[in-house]
This record gives C-alpha cells, structure tokens and sequence, in this order.
C-alpha cells in the first residue's frame, strides 16, 4: 500500500515538472511572435539602436502607414471571397462527390474517377502549375477572385473526397433507407440525413482549407499577380517587402496585421483544429 | 411483361446518371480542368520548345531531357531539396514523436501546451519566412553582440551552409506541431491493454515504448514519413520569403528553380520537362518509403 502510494505521488510529480517543462518549452517557441510584436511599435531608428528592449512607447504610426501600403481592407476582402468561395464549393460539391463515389462504388465509372483522385495527390501542384495556368487563361478562370476560387474546388477535391468517403462508409446504410422508403429523392436524403451526419468531418477539412486557402502565395501570384487591384494579403504582404527592403518599422507592423485574422481564426478555431487533426489522422 | 420491364430499367438509368451528373457533375469539371488537362498537357509540353506565350509550339523529342542532363544548376537545386528534405524529416519526426509522447501524458495544461506547439503551423510560408527574415538578420546579430555566443555570431542568411540551415530550423519550427499533433493521435490510437501486459510483464517505460508503442505506431509514422517528404520537396514560399534561392543560387530549392525556368526564362516546355522529373523522382521516393515502413506494420 505504502510503496503504490510512494509511486503514485513520484509519478504525480514528474508530471507537475514534465508540465513545467514543456510550458517553458512553449514560451520559447512562441518568443519569434513576441519579438516581432514589440519591435512593430518602434521607428526605425529605434530598432537599429535597442532592438532586444521594450518600445519607448507605443505608438500606431507604423500601422497606420502598413494599414494604407497593404491597402488592407481590399487585400482582407480579397482573400475572404477567395476563401469563403474555395470552402464553399469543397463543402457543398466535394462532400455530394465523396457521398456518392462510395455509395455507388461498384460502377467502373465511380471506382476510376475515385483512383484517379487518390492517384491526382501524388502529384505535386508545382509539376502541374505551367500548363495549368494556359488552361485556366482559356477557361476564363485567371484574373478573377471567383475563378481563383474555383480553381481551388479541383485542387481540393482530393482531400475533401477522400475524407468524406471515409466518414460515408460509417454511416449504418439503414438511415437513409428509412429515409428513401418516405419517398426522398437521393439528393434530399443527402442533404437531409447524411450531411448532418459529416459534421465532425465538414469541420476538420473545413479549418485545415481555411488556413490553406487564405495562406496560398502561388496560386494567387499565378492567377491575380497581374491585377494588383485583386491582391490577397499574401501578394500585399509580397509588394510591400519588395518595397520597403529593410525598413522593418513599416514591415513588422505589416507582418502583424496580415497575423491577426488568421490568428483570431486559430484561437476561435483551435479546439476544432487539435482534435479534428487527431481525429482525423487516426480515420484517415 | 418483358416491355414495362426494360422501361423500368431504362428509367431507372436514366435516375442514375441524372444522380450521378448531380452529385459529381462539378467537382469531375473542376478535376478535369485543374488537375487532368494539366497533367496530360504538361506531358505534351515536356517534349516541345514551347515558351508559354507565342502560340508557335515545336516539337524537339527529347531535346529538353537531354539539356536537363547538362542542367547543373537544375541538379544543383534538386540535391538541395533532397538534403533538405532529409534534415527536415528527421528533425520534424523527432521532435514531433517526442513531443506527441510526453504530451499524451496527463499533464494540467496539456491542450494549451498542444496548441502553443500547433500554433505556429498556421502562418504562410511567406510571412514565415519574413518574420525568421527578421529574426536572422536583425535579433540574432544583436544577440550575438550582447552575448558574444558563436552562433549567434554567423551570418545566417549570407553564407550558403548556413542559408540552408536557416530553411531547415524554420520549417522545423513551423511544422513540428503538425507532426506532434499527428503523433498524439498516433499514440492514442494504440489500445490500453497491450501497454498494460506489457508493464505486467515488468517492461520499463522505455523497454515498452520500443517494443510495443513503436512496432504498433508504424502505420503513424508511414503517414507521416509520407506528408513529410512530400511537403518539404515541394517547399517554395518559405524559400522564397526567406533567402530568394540567395546566396548565389546557393539555397535554390528544385520548385523555385523550375518557376525560373518556366516564368522568369519563358521556357515552357522546359519547365514542364523539369517538373516531370520531379514528380517522378517524388513518386519514386514515396513509393519506396511507403513499401518500407508499411512492411514493418503489425495488426494488433
């Protein structure tokens, strides 16, 4: 009793210290965000004289002026229409193409199509980027926030597809039955009683496409660097490093106002994250 | 009634492709359009002069691999990535592994622990590589005159070694989370009692973590293995925001080296022939990791 005891509170205790420990670990890797932060409300001059110390005071200039070179408002918008039309496409079509693929697996057509994406994940989007850019130039696609986002229901479908299918086949066939023996079209019975049912699912590839999307540098150079009227916040960001080469003061406060959507996202999104990408990896 | 029958049947084919065009009409369009068309065509490029923009396109056979041959900046840039990939990999599965399993401990603060780690997963390779840009050129001299530590002392961005070194430390730091979150699940994953009779059986927690965590973890690390090489071949935005393939080309990674090639140089059908190879060659790579580490797989 005593020696279960005595392990029990040793154990207790390199707990309390492997807690410590990676607590300190975790301040560690987050001190680069710190860094940046504080330096985003120096001059110039300040950063070049005491960049390891506290600003003198906190001042806005540097995002005032990162707020009207960024032109943030319209390069935010931007990448919002980019991503809410990416993720509402691969939420609507993606999870009907996942649904019916396994559904109806046995016909040639389906198992192919679904091969052929499986397959389409081995390839890497640099190796198709060169000729991908003349298709979508003839498709009308390129030059426009609508078809950036368009162009990525087929980048990632793949995914969507492949995870979806995966949640369809543990779903009990019985359930939607009942439902056609009502007299619900598959369409109805999709959308009815098997997409509630992908909820978990829709979340997890949902938070990972959101970052994905509003993160992407190459497709948006590829597709609206020619417009700078079209610019997300990774080809704003872009021109203005090229701009002001190594005037930190304007660019830190940039780098900290093209952080604060997606990480305002991440502390909304965070719990969904951890656990969908742990769900996800073991069902995946 | 032989008749109604094939009118059933006709009918009901006719339910089934209506079904089949409504639930997979839009994404088969997209697919064919982004990803197939793309992919056949850049077949076809590979072997013409094609330069992107005029519509004169020749074909030159096998022209372009041949250079390719001789491309000692493209093989150049390939050898890089490869090391790359390697450092990263092990570095990323290292860390990560570890991380995953003492964060699978009870420990009190463990989810905010977890998402700390997570966190910096979510920034773009591009402002990732502005801020380490940073980081490199401006906190670390100034630390390396406060405290007069070697290291600190290098010029990171400046030389080729260490250019390639500062990508390496970046990425790890970026995408550790990832990998350690993908671990958790891992370890989560292996059931309670193979632990138990382990530890019955008076196996230490090191003893155990060998024999049975590790043995039963090989479909995690198959995954992970998996999305680590072919993310790190496929590293752009961090290269670019970071070093710009500089010193010299030095730190040009085999995807910046083809988008020179294709954009900057016009050389299309170059590019593509390029690209080609590439894909192969992570093909090939993948392929051969996926057979050797799913072969070590046990059923439990």
């Amino acid at each position: 009793m005593k020696a279960i005891g005595g392990t029990l509170s040793r154990e207790k205790r390199n707990l309390k210290t492997l807690n410590i420990v990676f607590l300190v670990l975790m301040v560690l890797n987050l001190f680069p965000f710190f860094l940046v932060l504080m330096n985003s409300f120096k001059s110039s001059f300040e950063i070049a004289k005491s960049i390891l110390n506290f600003p003198e005071h906190i001042g806005l200039d540097n995002y005032i002026k990162a707020w009207k070179t960024l032109e943030f408002p319209k390069a935010f918008l931007n990448t919002l229409i980019v991503t809410v039309i990416g993720n509402a496409g691969l939420i609507v079509f993606g999870t009907m193409t996942g649904y019916w693929i396994t559904r109806s697996r046995t016909h040639l057509f389906n198992k192919l199509f679904f091969w052929l994406l499986l397959a389409s994940m081995a390839v890497p989007f640099e190796a198709l980027m060169v000729p991908m850019m003349k298709v979508t130039r003839v498709a009308h696609l390129n030059g426009s926030l609508w078809g950036l986002g368009v162009s990525y229901w087929g980048l990632g479908a793949a995914m969507v597809v492949f995870l979806t299918s995966g949640a369809v086949k543990s779903i009990p066939y019985e359930l939607e039955e009942a439902a056609r023996i009502d007299g619900c079209t598959r369409f109805a019975t999709f959308w009815r009683v098997v997409f509630p049912l992908l909820r978990n699912t829709v979340a997890t590839f949902t938070v990972l496409n959101v970052f994905w999307l509003w993160n992407d540098y190459l497709m948006p150079q590829l597709m609206l660097g020619r417009t700078s009227e079209l610019y997300t916040i990774q080809l704003a960001m872009r021109s203005l490093f090229l701009e002001y080469y190594a005037m930190w003061d304007v660019a830190l406060a940039a780098l900290i106002l093209s952080l604060m959507p997606i990480l305002i996202f991440f502390f909304i999104g965070q719990r969904y994250m951890v656990s969908g990408i742990v769900t996800g990896a073991i069902k995946g | 009634m032989p008749q109604s029958r094939t009118a059933q049947r006709k009918r009901k084919m006719l339910a089934f492709i209506g079904n089949e065009a409504l639930f997979l009409g839009v994404i088969l369009l997209c697919f064919i359009v982004i990803k197939i068309i793309p992919f056949l065509s850049s077949l076809i490029y590979s072997f013409t002069d094609w330069n992107g923009v005029s519509g004169e396109v020749t074909f030159t056979g096998l022209e372009n691999f041949k250079s390719m041959f001789k491309d000692k900046q493209f093989w150049y840039s390939m050898w890089f990535t490869a090391k790359y990939s390697l450092a990263t990999l092990i570095l990323t599965n290292l860390l990560g592994f570890f991380a995953g399993y003492f964060l699978t401990k009870p420990l009190r603060a463990r989810n905010l622990i977890r998402a700390g780690f997570y966190l910096p997963n979510v920034l773009g390779g591009l402002v990732l590589g502005f801020i380490w840009r940073f980081i490199f050129l401006k906190i670390i001299p100034a630390l390396g005159k406060v405290t007069g530590f070697p290291l600190f002392n290098l010029v990171w961005l400046g030389t080729p070694e260490t250019a390639f070194w500062a990508l390496v430390i970046v990425h790890v730091w970026s995408s550790m989370g990832f990998y350690m979150l993908l671990y958790v699940a891992g370890f989560m994953s292996i059931p309670g009692d193979c632990l138990e009779s382990a530890r019955i059986d008076g196996a230490s927690a090191w003893k155990s973590l060998i024999k049975v965590t590790i043995p039963l973890m090989m479909p995690t690390f198959t995954r992970c293995l998996f999305l680590s090489i072919t993310t790190s071949f496929r590293i752009y935005n961090l290269n670019l925001a970071l070093t710009e393939g500089g010193p010299f080309l030095s730190s040009e990674a085999v995807t910046m080296n083809i988008y020179r090639t294709a954009f900057t140089e016009n050389r299309m059908g170059y590019g593509s022939a390029k690209s080609l190879v590439l894909t192969l060659i992570v093909i090939v790579i993948t392929l051969i990791q996926v057979w050797a580490t799913s072969r070590k797989e046990v059923e439990f």
